[in-house]
């Protein structure tokens, strides 16, 4: 049986040296993760104060007890906007509601009235695509004063933006995943227009509120004065106006309506792909901690993280001694089959080739795949080139990119340039993407770009015949390391959404078994591929 | 020779006559009420004839019904069984007119054991011991008087309308009789409306000693030796034993002769006891029992013998299966009484569904006559049955009971299981010091009613309802039980989340649990309220779990049914209502309009309010009894008070609406 044998000795100074390092990129997270609880403490108590609920706290009472939650984007939007904690003042993800697993989609209206920023927008619309295409109902939980005006560019005209989250309430709903609103506050203009669009409407009484215009722009537009619980008011909509369709008494009534609302009208589908006997690995997923070296630029032994994150540490390899530097094999995640295509170096024609290989058999058997990128990028070189790595690296991209079955992305290290895109980053669709605190991606690596960049300068100097030293050389490359290396953390990745979030790497298998469940709930098409140059 | 037998009685004790009688290979069948159609006894035995209604009068007690049933099912005998018409003498001449035997004394002896004072009139006569005096009342102080002259202190007065401890007094040497006398009477007069009084000498702190007396109805007699059933509460046996521990050998041969004697007098045919009351080094006969007793089990374990062979053998006229001196006993036998009463609410008999019951394993010898899913109503006695342990001393029997009343479980309905554990943990209980009104007077007195659980048991109570909504196969990460409960993101130290999930209430008391990511061992963070505290829940099979709180491991049995948990283990037995936070919203609107709702169904007993009347926050407005409780309903703001929902005496449901306060500066 092919199970992974672990080499290493966790007793090792150099392991010892590695977690400890690790620690602090776990504090960090947990510090950045933790930060929307400690922020904000003035909004949050005026907001109770009112009777209403905090966000997270309504998401609570509304799930199952005992119910995990997978949130979704915690850190969107991470040291974007001034007083904004990480999340854009919206909260996502995944919970079971009456049995159901549903995508919770909440606005934070202690964060800037739950108002919409860029990211705010960019990630209400991300979760309306994972359920979309997961299936899960959509619970809209509104409690926003509409767009924040200065960010209109980011929100207001492109696809992807705010007007994106109607067009994916209509679609979603015409293809039959159910989408249940509850209007917490109030809701002006493009804000009422959300629960308006939902198959199910919800409103608490005296507190939410809904109409186009608030009664300051009905008296500035028309002269009429009219107070809010006539023009937009909970009863008002349930009694008059029709726009809602369940009037409840406070937050916790909301949660309660939504509950039963979900277990008439939603259901939980069963498994497409079948589930194998969950086991965990034979040694601990936090000595992964241990694993990943202290310094970037010594690679980790993918086998080693391989054995922490599969269930029983079982790797089955496929073509173990051909194209070596990238690792494919099958292998189990809580259960579920994946395959897992793990860099262990620079990219060859040969591991390109393999991956080719892999990957239409994954999309034949309908197994996930789930990519662990820790590249440098693709092999470059005459050897190289002469060898045709163009052709075979576009093959890998074109069986990655065709690959309709749920494929994962996880920078565990380096991603650079055209590896970043072969292993699947976001530019590809992936059904998720995400990064542990130690990966880096960007075009290329900050010691590569601090030299392209030096060595055009030195000859465009040396063009114009002026000096040019290696101390001078070295003070143009240092602003530009640092800038590579400030792109490529992976907070600018989630707080860009470019990934869904940064994992510890000793929780990748608990959000990946989840993951694969609700993706293994829904029939994957079939993967006709682009045309593979031979 | 019996071919069938028809038992007519239900409970534990039909079914283990049924027991003996199919293992000596009769037919047996049975009779039920209308209520009783799905009893466990009609499911054991196998054929029964509906009797009559539900209350006994219309069925149990119902000859003539019960002997067309005997004709119907075509039995040869009837066996009356315990209680019910098993010493009615009308039954047995009845029933032997019918050409049936009756398995039991002659119609005769049970009318004479029957009335309790011609029963101490022959003891009497035949020089047993009986209490002086008891037979002669009087509203006469100066007859009553001369009464007390005859006798020896001390004394008891007593109303001769009593019960219940009213108007009973103790005269003890040196006390001044006129002034009891006269303030005996004047209770007795206030309390029932007479002022007669009973004399009767006073026993200190008697012992309940019995003899199990066999007769072949001829008028040989024998015993099978003495049993102690001093372990009372209200007259109600508890706790039986065999035999008594620490008589003097010369008092016990006495009280065996003694009964022996009375048995022979009679003519017994069949099974009786003869109770007494020993104090000190005198014993005194109470009355005689003509039939099969409840405890007859622990005779059964240090004789060897089974009793109701004994009696089927008798009835069908082989005379006395064995001699006087055949007869040995070994080792020690104690019996618990299991009833279904709420120790909260006084020991009332309690009614309801009994879901599921662990009984221990054997050779612990459960007799029962409940099932799972039965209910018990009101109609009948509520004994669920009785757990019997047999050792080689009193120690090893009692030792062995405690064991095995920690592994019995009876979940759905309050029952007795905590108070006899508790009971049977005594010292005085260990050392054998017991008397007739031990339990009276110590155990029930000082057991606390309203005490407020502990937040463990909250805790506890919260952890297995969270448990019980994770009902997926093991590879279900959303659902599944053993893992990824409550799973979050990670933040460092888990921690309870800010809001509850669940609320979960325990008698009258309510409180708001809210819980940590579960860890892969099942620990977890519990808030209960303010308070948290560390839990470790593991799941041992369907219905047990490992909890660790603190350096403690319970091993506590749970079965969930509708909203109720109901949990076994060495806190005893508690049912905890269980509702999810999102359910309760109407306390949130309460907070925010001013309403008062009842926090539990209950009675009103005081409206200290009116409609229109200025409150203060805190003022009282209702107050309400529930389980035994006051609860002040009071106004949650200062205001007017613009509706009153109740009136004095109302019943009002659990969130019901009470009252309302409009906020308004007073």
């Amino acid at each position: 049986m092919a199970f992974i044998q672990s080499q290493i000795s966790i007793a090792s100074e150099e392991f010892t040296r590695n977690r400890a390092a690790f620690g602090s990129l776990m504090a960090e997270l947990h510090r950045r993760r933790g930060e929307h609880e400690t922020s904000g403490e003035k909004a949050k108590q005026r907001h109770m104060a009112a009777g209403k609920l905090l966000p997270r706290d309504r998401i609570d009472v509304l799930l199952d007890p005992g119910s995990p939650f997978l949130e979704l984007g915690d850190l969107a939007g991470v040291d974007m906007y001034d007083g904004v904690p990480p999340g854009a003042g919206i909260i996502t993800g995944i919970g079971q509601v009456n049995g159901v697993s549903c995508m919770i989609i909440a606005n934070d209206a202690p964060v800037k009235g739950g108002t919409y920023f860029a990211m705010t927008a960019k990630k209400h619309v991300r979760a309306q695509k994972i359920a979309w295409q997961h299936r899960l109902p959509n619970i809209t939980l509104v409690d926003s004063g509409g767009a924040n005006l200065p960010e209109q560019p980011g929100i207001f005209p492109d696809t992807g933006q705010y007007g994106s989250v109607f067009n994916q309430i209509v679609r979603q709903s015409a293809e039959g995943i159910p989408q249940i609103a509850v209007v917490h506050g109030a809701c002006t203009a493009g804000g009422a227009y959300v629960p308006a669009l939902c198959d199910l409407a919800v409103i608490v009484r005296e507190q939410g509120y809904m109409h186009l215009g608030g009664p300051e722009l009905t008296f500035a537009a028309t002269g009429e004065e009219v107070d809010r619980e006539t023009l937009g008011g909970a009863q008002m909509h349930s009694e008059i106006s029709g726009v809602t369709d369940y009037l409840v008494e406070n937050d916790r009534h909301a949660m309660a309506t939504v509950r039963n609302l979900v277990g008439d009208t939603c259901r939980r589908p069963g498994l497409e792909r079948s589930v194998r006997v969950p086991k965990l690995p034979r040694y601990d997923p936090a000595e992964i901690h241990g694993l990943i070296p202290e310094d970037p630029r010594h690679p980790a032994d993918t086998r080693e993280i391989l054995a922490r994150l599969v269930d029983d540490s079982y790797f089955d390899e496929f073509k173990g001694r051909y194209g070596d530097s990238l690792l494919c094999g099958f292998a189990c995640i809580g259960g579920f089959q994946v395959g897992i295509l793990a860099n262990e170096g620079v990219i060859f024609s040969e591991s390109a080739k393999k991956a080719v290989h892999f990957i239409d058999i994954c999309c034949k058997q309908d197994i996930p795949l789930l990519f662990l990128a820790d590249n440098s990028g693709f092999m470059v070189g005459r050897e190289a080139e002469q060898g045709g790595i163009s052709k075979d690296g576009a093959k890998m991209i074109t069986a990655m990119a065709s690959a309709n079955v749920p494929k994962y992305n996880i920078i565990i290290g380096k991603s650079y340039g055209a590896g970043y895109m072969a292993m699947c980053g976001r530019p590809f669709d992936p059904t998720f993407a995400f990064g542990w605190p130690n990966g880096r991606a960007a075009l290329m690596g900050p010691e590569q770009a601090a030299m392209t960049l030096a060595m055009v300068q030195r000859q465009k100097f040396a063009r114009d015949g002026l000096p040019w030293t290696d101390d001078d050389e070295e003070k143009f490359k240092e602003p530009i390391r640092d800038e590579f290396e400030a792109f490529a953390s992976m907070y600018n990745y989630a707080a860009n959404l470019w990934i869904d979030n940064i994992l510890d790497p000793a929780e990748t298998r608990e959000v990946m078994t989840l993951l694969l469940d609700v993706a293994a709930r829904v029939p994957a098409p079939a993967s006709p591929f682009g045309v593979l140059r031979i | 020779m019996i071919r069938k037998l028809l038992i007519a009685n239900r409970g534990d004790s039909a079914c283990r006559i049924a027991r003996t009688a199919k293992a000596m290979g009769m037919e047996v069948a049975t009779v039920h009420s209308s209520t009783d159609r799905q009893a466990d006894h009609v499911r054991q035995i196998g054929q029964s004839i509906e009797v009559g209604g539900g209350p006994a009068s219309e069925s149990y007690l119902n000859i003539p019904a019960i002997i067309a049933a005997a004709k119907t099912v075509g039995a040869d005998a009837v066996h009356p069984g315990i209680g019910f018409l098993s010493e009615t003498p009308a039954f047995a001449k009845e029933v032997e007119d019918a050409g049936l035997i009756f398995v039991g004394p002659t119609a005769d002896t049970l009318a004479r054991f029957g009335d309790k004072l011609q029963a101490k009139r022959e003891a009497a006569e035949l020089g047993i011991p009986v209490i002086p005096g008891g037979d002669l009342a009087s509203d006469d102080e100066a007859g009553i008087a001369a009464m007390i002259a005859s006798m020896r202190p001390p004394l008891l007065l007593k109303a001769a309308a009593g019960g219940g401890g009213r108007g009973i007094r103790v005269v003890r040497e040196g006390d001044d009789l006129g002034e009891n006398i006269a303030s005996a009477m004047r209770e007795a007069k206030a309390s029932f409306g007479r002022a007669d009084l009973l004399v009767e000498q006073y026993l200190d702190r008697p012992r309940h000693v019995e003899v199990q007396l066999a007769g072949d109805g001829a008028g040989a007699a024998m015993h099978l030796f003495d049993r102690e059933c001093s372990l009372q509460r209200r007259h109600q046996k508890v706790v039986e034993e065999a035999p008594v521990a620490g008589l003097a050998e010369d008092l016990r041969q006495s009280i065996l002769d003694a009964a022996c004697r009375l048995a022979a007098h009679a003519k017994l045919r069949g099974l009786a006891t003869a109770e007494f009351l020993v104090a000190g080094d005198e014993f005194f006969f109470l009355e005689a029992n003509p039939r099969l007793q409840v405890e007859h089990p622990v005779t059964e374990a240090v004789t060897g013998l089974d009793l109701v062979a004994w009696q089927l053998r008798i009835a069908a006229g082989q005379g006395l299966p064995l001699q006087q001196d055949d007869i040995v006993i070994r080792g020690h036998a104690m019996q618990a009484r299991l009833y279904a009463e709420d120790p909260d609410d006084g020991f009332a008999p309690a009614t309801g569904v009994v879901r599921r019951i662990d009984l221990p394993k054997p050779p612990v010898r459960a007799d029962m006559g409940v099932a799972a899913g039965e209910e018990i109503g009101p109609y009948y006695d509520c004994m669920l049955g009785k757990i019997i342990c047999h050792g080689v001393d009193r120690g090893a029997a009692l030792g062995q009971l405690r064991a095995a009343l920690a592994e019995t479980a009876v979940f759905g309905l309050p029952t007795n299981l905590e108070f006899l554990s508790a009971l049977l943990a005594r010292r005085d209980v260990a050392e054998g010091s017991v008397d007739t009104a031990l339990i009276d007077r110590e155990v029930t007195a000082n057991q606390a009613i309203a005490e407020r659980p502990a937040d463990e048991l909250f805790a506890l109570a919260g952890a297995v309802a969270m448990s019980q909504y994770r009902t997926g196969p093991d590879s279900d990460p959303w659902q599944s039980p053993g893992s990824f409960t409550n799973w979050r993101l990670g933040q460092g130290q888990p921690r309870p989340s800010n809001i509850p999930s669940l609320q979960i209430g325990i008698g009258p008391d309510n409180a708001d649990v809210a819980f940590s990511p579960v860890d892969a061992n099942g620990g977890m963070s519990v808030r209960i309220d303010q308070t948290v505290l560390a839990l470790t829940l593991e799941r041992l099979g369907d219905d047990a779990y490992s909890v660790t709180i603190g350096n403690e491991v319970q091993i506590v049995r749970a079965l969930c049914t509708g909203d109720v948990v109901h949990l076994h283990g060495a806190f005893g037995a508690v049912s905890a209502r269980v509702s999810l936070y999102a359910d309760g919203w109407q306390a949130d609107a309460a907070a925010v309009e001013g309403r008062v709702l009842a926090p539990v169904m209950g009675n009103v007993t005081k409206v200290l309010a009116a409609v229109g009347d200025h409150v203060r926050t805190g003022d009282v407005l209702v107050v309400q009894e529930s389980m035994k409780m006051e609860i002040r309903l009071t106004a949650p703001c200062d205001g007017v008070l613009v509706a009153l929902s109740c009136a004095e005496g109302d019943m009002v449901e659990r969130h019901g609406f009470i009252a309302e306060v409009e906020p308004r500066e007073v």
